[in-house]
Order: C-alpha cells, then structure tokens, then sequence
C-alpha cells in the first residue's frame, strides 16, 4: 500500500512540476508583454546580449578543446586497414554521423549545461533567497517578462553558435591528424568531401536539436530556480535537480529526434 | 486622501503582532512612524502594498484596496505609483547601479535615453552616488545601498514614497543631503512620505507615530 502510495504521490508531484512548467513555457514564449513596449524592450536586449555572451560566447573556450579531442577521436577511430584513397570517403560518413547528428549537439548541450545552466539556476535561486523578485514586485515590475525571457531565448541561439563552432573545430581537428595519413590532403578537399555528404534534411534535425535542447536547458534552469523556497540549502538542491532533469531531458530529446528523422 | 489605512492585522507570528492599525496620509504629507524594532516598520511599509500576509484591515490607495486579493498584474499595476526605499537590499543584483536606478522608469514609461541620462546624473549627483553608476550593486555598502534605493525611488516621481528607516546609521551630513533631495523632489512631484524610523526622521513630518504594544499610537508632540 506504501508503495502504491508513494507511485501515486510522485506521479501527482510530476504531473504538477509538468503543468507549472507548461504554464512557464507559456509566459517565456509571449512576446507582446516585453517586445510591445520600446524601453522595455531595450532593457530586454541588453539582458539578452548580456545573457548571450555568458551564456554561449564564454563557452567557446572549453568547446574548441572538446571539438579538438573528438575530432581527434576520430581520426583514431577510422579503420586501420582503410585504404589511403578511401580514407577520405570514410572519415567523412564517420564525421556526418557521428559528430554533425549526434555527438556535437549533445556535447554542446552538455557544455552548456555545465557552463550556463547551473549558474542561472544558481543565480535564479539567489534572486529569491535574497528578495529581489519581492523588489521587483515592490516596483509593479513583472520579473518573467523582463529578466527570465532574455535568459531563455539566450539558449537555443547559444546552442546553435556552439555547434556550429564544435564541427568546424572538430574538422579542424581531424584534419590535423589525418594530414600524416596523407600527405596531399587539403583543407579544402576535406571541406568540400564533407559538405558533399551533408544534406538539408541533416540540416533540420540538428536545428530542431539545438533549439529544443536550448528551449529544455533554459526551461529546467528557470523553473528550478524560481521554484525555491529562498532558503540559501535550496539552491544545490535546486542546481541537482535541474541539472539531472537537463541531462535527461538533453538525451531523450536527441535520440527521439534522431529516431523520428532517420529511421 | 491619498491612503488610508483601516483596522490592518497582521497574523500573529514570532516576529510580527501588529492590530488594528489606522492612520491615513493625505496627499503632500509626511508621516512618521517610530518603530523600536525596525522589523516591524519595515513589515508594516510592506503591507501598505500588499506583501504582506495580513489577517483583516483595509488599505486604500487611489480608491483600490491594496490588501484585497489582487491578480498579480492588477497589484503590479497599482504600485508603479509608490516608490518604496528599502532599508537592507532591495537593488536588483542582475543589473549595475545606473541600470537600477532607471529600472522602474524605462519599465512604466516610454522616456528617450537622453532624458533618463539626464535625470540619473542629476539625481545621483545630488545624493553623491554619481561615482557609484557603473558598480554592480554587490560593491556597494549599506548606506550606498539605501542611496541607491532612494534614487531609484525619486526617479520615478512616485505618488506615495515609502521609507523603510534609511537615515539610521547615517552620518549628519548625509542626514542633511538626504533630507534636502527628498524634499526638492517633493516640491516639485507633490508626493506623499512614509517613513519609519528608530532614532532618525525627516524634520517635517505632520504626523508621528510610534509602534509599540502590538499597536500603532499617535504621538501627540
């Protein structure tokens, strides 16, 4: 009976957290209350630029070094025994699928999640415990519309410029070490063997995973930080919570995506 | 009348037991209310604009009752009128100083940058906190913290201003410039004060009133 209890208690506390954020995605995504009003749409932009730069501008460090390891990975990866003339048909399929569909925009999201996501969760979580919301009450000024919606949308457009940024560096990678493997390998050659294979529809799934992996970060970020209580243990709790939700969340959106496109 | 308060309770906690307060304030006046405890002046302030989690009463504010159950869009509605200057924080850690000080206005009103400009120099400069604009709000000290608020309350031209016991700890000289700013811009916008305070009050109050016995009682000096 317990056990039944306790199913039944975490499937309504679930049900609850997935109407709250419903009802959230629904603010952050209503434009008339922050784009209507020119000098709130200023204050909005300049929280914007400022989220963006924090946001994907300051994880382009860590995303060249990972980029540069797995285009290395890979390189290491192609079969020993490939022929020289079909190493460069071989490394480009390996790339396509493997780092443009699949692992470039996980890592990013992950980098992402690592870099950006726990901060505004923890930056969110300190807003409370230290009443600025209430101040922002106190002004008639509504914090949603003003502060959490140029956080969200910095997301997806961070993730877009770090995937983009991961496969050129990874190729970038890959052409360094496949270079002793053949000599008379250009860059250009390589460039264009790879765009050869990339197709539009290639184009869309990874587009469509980078905004919904960037629309789920910012999502759980928020969410988690807004629902504390503004007890200052609140936060790591909420940080672990959102961030174990992201994670999950990053994965199953990219497999599902994966398997509805190409299968 | 520009507020009127009628029978206000408080739920009784550790910290707060406060009945059946009353007063009210007309428009251009200045109130004072001494709170030994300045937690609960500062509790009192915010139940004026409904924060507060109060048990009966009224409180009136340009013919809408701020303790009534509001949606939250009609309460944010009714306070872009009131300017509330916080005694401990208050300031919004996302933005700097210059950022905040305009925050209430470039949010309720379409005015042109230049204007705004003009107007956070001018402020800032008459409370001396014109050095300060480009600091992130976590540089500044508790004092700095109050002049801020107080800025960002006066940029406003606010109907009601509401003062959470900020000339505590202040040093006379600063006493002076605060209470010279606030009355400039008194003069010229017409708003209403409330004040609380300990040991320290703006000099023109037209009613006092003390905090004391779980009531609000006028001082008749």
């Amino acid at each position: 009976m317990s056990l039944l209890g306790s199913l039944g208690r975490s499937t309504r506390r679930r049900g609850r957290q997935l109407s709250e954020m419903a009802a959230l995605l629904g603010l952050l995504v209503r434009p008339r209350a922050y784009l209507g009003h020119p000098a709130r749409r200023r204050i909005v932009f300049t929280l914007f630029r400022r989220q963006f730069k924090n946001t994907g501008v300051d994880s382009l460090l860590v995303t060249t070094m990972v980029a540069m390891l797995v285009g290395f990975l890979l390189v290491f990866l192609l079969p020993a025994t490939a022929a020289r003339e079909q190493l460069l048909p071989t490394f480009s399929e390996l790339y396509i699928l493997m780092i443009v569909r699949e692992i470039g925009p996980v890592m990013c999201a992950m980098i992402l999640i690592a870099r950006a996501g726990t901060a505004i969760t923890a930056r969110i979580g300190f807003l409370k415990v230290f009443r600025e919301f209430e101040s922002m009450h106190i002004m008639g000024i509504d914090p949603v519309a003003l502060f959490f919606v140029p956080i969200f949308w910095a997301f997806p457009l961070a993730m877009l410029l770090l995937v983009v940024y991961f496969n050129l560096f990874a190729l970038f990678a890959a052409f360094l070490s496949l270079s002793p493997l053949d000599p008379d390998l250009g860059a250009r050659t390589l460039l264009d063997t790879v765009l050869r294979q990339v197709d539009l529809q290639d184009m869309v799934v990874v587009f469509i995973k980078c905004v919904v992996s960037g629309f789920i970060i910012g999502l759980y970020a928020i969410y988690f930080g807004t629902r504390m209580r503004g007890r200052g243990r609140d936060v790591a709790r909420a940080m672990h919570s959102a961030t174990t939700r992201q994670f999950i969340g990053i994965f199953g959106a990219n497999v599902l995506i994966s398997v509805l496109a190409y299968s | 009348m520009l507020l009127e308060v009628r029978d206000l309770s408080f739920r009784p906690s550790e910290e707060v037991d406060l009945r059946q307060v009353s007063f009210s304030v007309d428009a251009g006046e200045c109130v004072v209310i001494r709170s030994p405890i300045l937690l609960l002046g500062t509790r009192l302030l915010q139940a004026l604009i409904g924060l507060e989690d109060t048990l009966a009463g009224e409180v009136w504010f340009e013919q809408h009752d701020m303790v009534a159950p509001l949606s939250l869009a009609q309460r944010l509605k009714l306070r872009r009128h009131i300017g509330y200057v916080h005694r401990v924080g208050g300031l919004v850690s996302l933005l700097n100083v210059r950022e905040n000080i305009v925050l209430p206005l470039s949010y309720h009103e379409n005015i042109e940058r230049a204007r705004l400009a003009g107007m956070t120099r001018e402020l800032s400069e008459s409370l001396g906190i014109a050095h300060l604009l480009d600091h992130e709000v976590d540089e500044l000290d508790a004092l700095q913290t109050r002049l801020v608020n107080l800025a960002r309350a006066l940029i406003t031209g606010p109907r009601l201003l509401l003062v959470d016991a900020i000339l505590e700890g202040m040093r006379e000289e600063q006493i002076e410039q605060v209470t010279s700013v606030v009355s400039r811009y008194r003069q010229r916008h017409g708003f209403a004060v409330v004040m609380t305070a300990r040991s320290r009050a703006l000099p023109w109050a037209s009613q006092v009133y003390e905090l004391r016995d779980a009531g609000l009682h006028r001082v008749e000096d």
